[in-house]
């Protein structure tokens, strides 16, 4: 899942790259709207403007200026870990201005225009409008005709209780809305479907399990390897065995009830043990449970270190203790630590049943 | 304005006179308000089951489990749905210049509706339910509404026929195509074999009911919620708003566009699900280009109110209408976003669901309702509204409601999957013990109760503000109305469109043209899922459920244990970490019905099996907390006592058998000695643990259904073989 790494990744990464985009958007936004917010008037002063005054050289030029900006900044932080977003960052933010250049030359083309028609009849000069004048919005968010002008699109023979239907055209923009995503649609079929393209959901599991292997090895790698049951020690130090106790009052004493008496699970105060009784046996029941008797395994829920703290905590501060309602002793009597057998479960298993 | 007058300029030829029936219409509107004021009473109430356990009162009938589909199917099919009928029978005679084709059918449906839903308040706290969500009624209820729905449109159709326009409105055309669209899916998700009179068995297993029940689903929501409601804004809004409709073309470009989509959205309820890719595919693509054909709906409406805006300020009616054709406009925007894959890996499961659906149905069906009766109420009795204060405040605070019913549900939705889906650095869950996702979302819960209290609290305002118009004026019982035939009218412009010439002046064909529409897409999804096996792909070790296991399904199933856990493991590797392998197709061939739920309150369950002995079971169930301290689970010490009726077994088996499930011949008649054995097995397993009870009791029956869960799969025979197979 995809989603989840951007996230992470936007958690470490520095703010300034988005603070950049931020501002390129809200300047681009800003040009935009007075581009399209241009008014008759202001178009005839700036007829009174001699063309050599350099419009579109000065247009131009702020772009190349603004192109340069976030291109040294992407220079900059080439080094850093987190090249791949801010190069998107930067190729989004250059195709918002190409797309943005274009609209501004097309409506510097159209004014110059005007401008060398100047010679032409009143009329034609008038109606000439600039791309996206207020008209080019009204007709695209699908008010073409104006309220006045309705009766002129009213629906003949169409009166249902005195509604009226008027024929408007659908809104262009909804309509594009539509074609889109039709066209994703088609695309994303294809992309799936006939090119093959796209990771299916058993696909997408795979990469993010061996991803999440390698994650889980570079840590190893980092940390050293880790405890388990082989290798664990019983712990003596007070601090460490209390924090094994917190863990105990938090997951275990709904079984095992909260002075270890017992309950669903067996009591873990005496000296009787259905799987063992030191701590390499301990640790290896919390670890990978007896799922035949209903000990779950905490392999997946607690790390090794907090499993070694909470058997320490059994061994050292439980057994042996007087809880107020002990459960009968089960398993065998094992006071002294003693090998770990092959397999001790099924012996264990008869143990219980007798 | 409410009377049909002839302004027609030309000599009126012929003039009928005839009367529109204002007494349904009332009746509708009172059923309305009372199922809507038990629907969302019933909502807070469960709300706050969640927060407080205790309001679960310990009694079966008052379980979340049990009142979570009273709730939806009180909102959906009583509140919404009398809300359709009233908008239906006030504004289609007015529409087609013709009473209803016959009163008898009118009040059949009032008094079969009325039944029906009494039939389920009484059903669903009881326990009878096939836990197919929004389709919850057993089958004697399920002929009932199909009779009644059925005869509804009929009355309609052959109103249609008897018309006194020419030309047919929109608004119609949305209704005869949720009528027909119901119907199909009504029937075809119902399908079940009866074992009494109260209990049946789906005739789909696994993938294939998943799927009809979410193309059923789905389209419940196109079709009953939101076309019907579409029809009433095409009359109530323009009436309200005395405007013309902004597009006709518009309307016909949404109207066919929007019923021949949405039925192949189905599928986007199962995505990451055992579901094959393909549907999957369809269930994304056709969501998103749902997108345009629904907001046609909202731009058509919004766009009329050109020109009158200034009304929308001083007018409460016009307000209510604004806000639910935005809340129609944002939700159907929100669905198709969550029907993205990548979204929906986040969004499905919690509660952002939850958050969307109440968006349509507070904002939506509730203010467009709300709107209606506001308008109509003083109209068919003859006066003015009690009081416009009244109703401006009804507005604030059930805009309030909203707010705060949905900010709250989308926080949790979006806190909860992060929970759950977040690792440590050593590579395990963060948050490994699912009821610590669930606990940090209970400040949130409360607030989204809060929500809830202050929507009810403007209906409350509603309802008195209405009672009293009422008491003011009179019912005008009929109102007289003076049309020519349509046959001495029959001169339709020389300009007129061709869809207009073809198709929507023949009720007929239009309604089989729509049924045309919306049965192509179900068809192409379906009848594949059926027919070609690569689709489901066996699985040699998956089993029959024992007797025993058969028997605790159906306790699992009456007590809606689907309404908070799911049985479908997603292939993430968050879930395979939290619950044990992804689920596949072929685990769930024999579940007559599937149960694979739509929402986790709480944990998954479909590798519950093996993972805890019998006794914690035993104890969860008595009492959640004890086992899991700060969960919201209700208790169900009812089910410790109750003893298991194992009369029923044969039927159930023999009912297996019928729907393909390969018990041996005969296994029927001996199947109550293997159920039995295995019940003694875990009455011992009990014992052992300290626990005394009788073999007979529920709770075993439910133990060994939720021990056997998922375990097929595992390769450890030993595990099987103490299930008792």
């Amino acid at each position: 899942m995809k989603f989840k790494h951007y996230l992470e990744t936007i958690a470490g990464i520095s703010i300034y790259p988005l603070i950049s985009l931020v501002i390129f958007v809200a300047f681009f936004v800003g040009l935009l709207w007075y581009v399209f917010k241009m008014s008759r008037q202001h178009e005839n002063t700036m007829k009174a403007i001699p063309l050599d005054d350099g419009v579109i050289k000065k247009t131009i030029l702020t772009l190349v200026g603004l192109l340069a900006f976030p291109a040294a900044f992407a220079q900059g932080a080439a080094a850093s870990p987190y090249q791949n977003v801010l190069w998107y960052t930067v190729l989004f933010v250059l195709g918002c201005m190409i797309v943005i250049m274009l609209i501004v030359m097309a409506q510097v083309i159209i004014l110059y225009q005007k401008l060398t028609n100047r010679n032409q009849p009143a009329e034609v000069r008038e109606n000439a409008t600039p791309l996206f004048s207020p008209g080019w919005w009204q007709k695209f968010a699908g008010f073409s005709t104006p309220l006045s002008k309705e009766e002129k699109i009213l629906m003949l023979g169409h009166e249902y209780d005195g509604i009226h239907e008027l024929d408007n055209r659908m809104p262009p923009w909804l309509q594009f809305m539509f074609v889109a995503t039709v066209v994703f649609a088609i695309s994303y079929g294809l992309y799936y479907h006939a090119f093959g393209l796209g990771e299916f959901q058993m696909q997408e599991l795979e990469s993010e399990l061996a991803m999440a292997e390698i994650q889980k090895k570079a840590y190893i790698e980092k940390m050293g390897a880790g405890i388990n049951e082989e290798n664990v020690t019983l712990l003596t130090d007070g601090p460490l065995i209390k924090e094994g106790g917190v863990i105990f009052t938090e997951k275990c004493t709904a079984c095992h009830a909260a002075d270890g008496g017992g309950g669903v699970g067996p009591n873990l105060t005496d000296d009787y043990w259905i799987h063992g009784g030191d701590i390499h046996d301990v640790f290896k029941v919390i670890k990978y449970g007896v799922p035949e008797k209903g000990m779950i395994s905490w392999e997946k829920q607690l790390p090794p270190q907090e499993m070694q703290k909470v058997a320490s905590y059994i061994l050292a501060s439980l057994h042996g203790s007087k809880p107020a309602n002990p459960k009968a002793p089960q398993g065998e009597l094992n006071e002294k630590p003693s090998d770990i057998p092959e397999n001790p479960v099924p012996q264990a298993l008869e143990a219980t049943n007798q | 304005m409410s009377t049909a007058t002839a302004t027609d300029t030309t000599p009126p030829i012929q003039m009928q006179e005839f009367e529109y029936d204002n007494k349904i219409v009332r009746n509708f509107a009172i059923a309305t308000v009372l199922y809507g004021l038990v629907g969302i009473l019933v909502g807070v109430l469960i709300a706050f089951q969640l927060v407080y356990p205790f309001l679960n009162f310990e009694l079966s009938y008052t379980t979340f489990g049990r009142l979570r589909p009273l709730h939806t199917n009180a909102v959906i099919f009583a509140f919404v749905g009398n809300g359709f009928f009233t908008g239906l029978y006030y504004s289609a005679p007015r529409i087609l210049k013709a009473p209803m084709w016959s009163r008898k059918l009118s009040y059949f449906n009032f008094w079969g509706w009325q039944a029906i839903i009494l039939a389920a308040a009484i059903t669903l706290p009881l326990g009878l339910t096939t836990s197919k969500e929004y389709a919850e009624l057993e089958w004697p209820i399920d002929i009932a509404i199909a009779v009644v729905w059925v005869a509804a449109m009929i009355n309609l159709l052959m109103t249609m026929v008897n018309r006194r326009s020419e030309h047919i409105y929109a608004a119609i055309w949305f209704y005869i195509a949720s009528f027909i669209t119901v119907a199909m899916l009504h029937v075809v998700n119902s399908l079940a074999l009866p074992i009494s009179l109260f209990k049946s068995y789906s005739i789909y297993a696994g993938v294939q009911d998943a799927l009809v029940q979410w193309w059923y689903g789905h389209n419940a929501v196109a079709f009953f919620l939101t076309t019907p409601y579409l029809g009433m804004m095409y009359y109530f809004l323009p009436k309200a708003a005395n405007r013309p409709i902004y597009s006709y073309r518009l309307s016909i470009v949404h109207f066919w566009a929007l019923i021949f989509l949405y039925i192949w959205a189905g599928p986007h309820h199962l995505l990451y699900n055992a579901l094959p890719d393909w549907a999957q595919t369809l269930g994304v693509v056709f969501s998103v280009m749902l997108i345009a054909p629904s907001w046609g709906g909202m731009i058509n409406g919004l766009f009329t109110l050109r020109g009158a805006w200034d009304k929308v300020r001083e007018d409460v009616v016009l307000k209510f209408m604004v806000v639910a054709l935005t809340a129609y406009g944002m939700a159907t925007f929100e669905g198709p976003m969550l029907s993205l894959k990548s979204v929906n890996a986040i969004s499905h499961f919690t509660d952002w669901t939850i958050a969307h659906v109440h968006v349509g149905a507070l904002g939506w069906n509730g203010f467009l309702t709300f709107g209606i009766l506001y308008w109509l109420i003083p109209r068919i009795y003859n006066t003015s509204l009690y009081s416009q204060k009244l109703a401006n405040f009804h507005f604030w605070i059930g805009t309030l409601g909203i707010i705060f019913y949905a900010v709250p549900m989308y926080w949790a939705g979006w806190t909860q999957s992060s929970m759950w889906q977040q690792f440590t650095e050593e590579g395990l869950l963060k948050y490994p013990n699912f009821l610590e996702t669930v606990i940090q979302l209970v400040p949130l819960y409360i607030l989204r109760g809060i929500g809830g209290v202050l929507y009810l609290a403007g209906f409350a305002v509603m309802i008195y503000n209405l009672l009293l118009t009422a008491k003011n004026g009179t019912l005008i019982e009929t109102e007289t109305a003076r049309a020519p035939a349509i046959r001495s009218i029959w001169h339709p412009s020389k300009n007129e469109y061709w869809h207009s010439r073809i198709i929507e002046r023949k009720p007929v064909l239009l309604s089989i043209l729509a049924l045309i529409a919306v049965a192509i897409g179900g068809i192409i999804e379906l009848v594949p899922t059926f027919m070609i096996e690569s689709n489901v792909p066996t699985i040699a070790s998956v089993k029959p459920y024992t007797p025993l296991e058969l028997q605790g399904r159906d306790i699992y199933v009456r007590e809606g244990c689907y309404v908070c856990h799911s049985q479908m493991v997603r292939p993430f590797r968050a879930e395979i970490e939290r619950y044990g392998e992804y689920s596949k197709a072929g685990e769930f061939v024999y579940d007559h019905p599937f149960q694979w739920g739509s929402k986790r309150t709480g944990p998954d369950l479909h590798r519950v099996g093996q993972k805890y002995p019998d006794s914690w079971h035993y104890n969860h169930m008595e009492d959640p907390r004890s086992m899991s301290p700060g969960s919201l689970m209700p208790p169900y010490p009812f089910l410790l006592d109750a003893p298991l009726d194992t009369t029923t077994t044969a039927a159930k088996i023999r009912a297996m058998q019928t729907l393909g499930v390969p018990y041996e011949e005969g296994y029927d008649q001996v199947a109550n000695q293997d159920l039995m054995k295995q019940a003694d097995q875990i009455k011992a397993s009990l014992k052992q643990s300290g626990i005394e009870t009788k073999s007979d009791r529920e709770i075993v029956a439910l133990i060994s259904y939720l021990q056997r869960l998922g375990t097929d799969i595992k390769s450890n025979n030993n595990v099987a073989t103490q299930s008792g197979l």
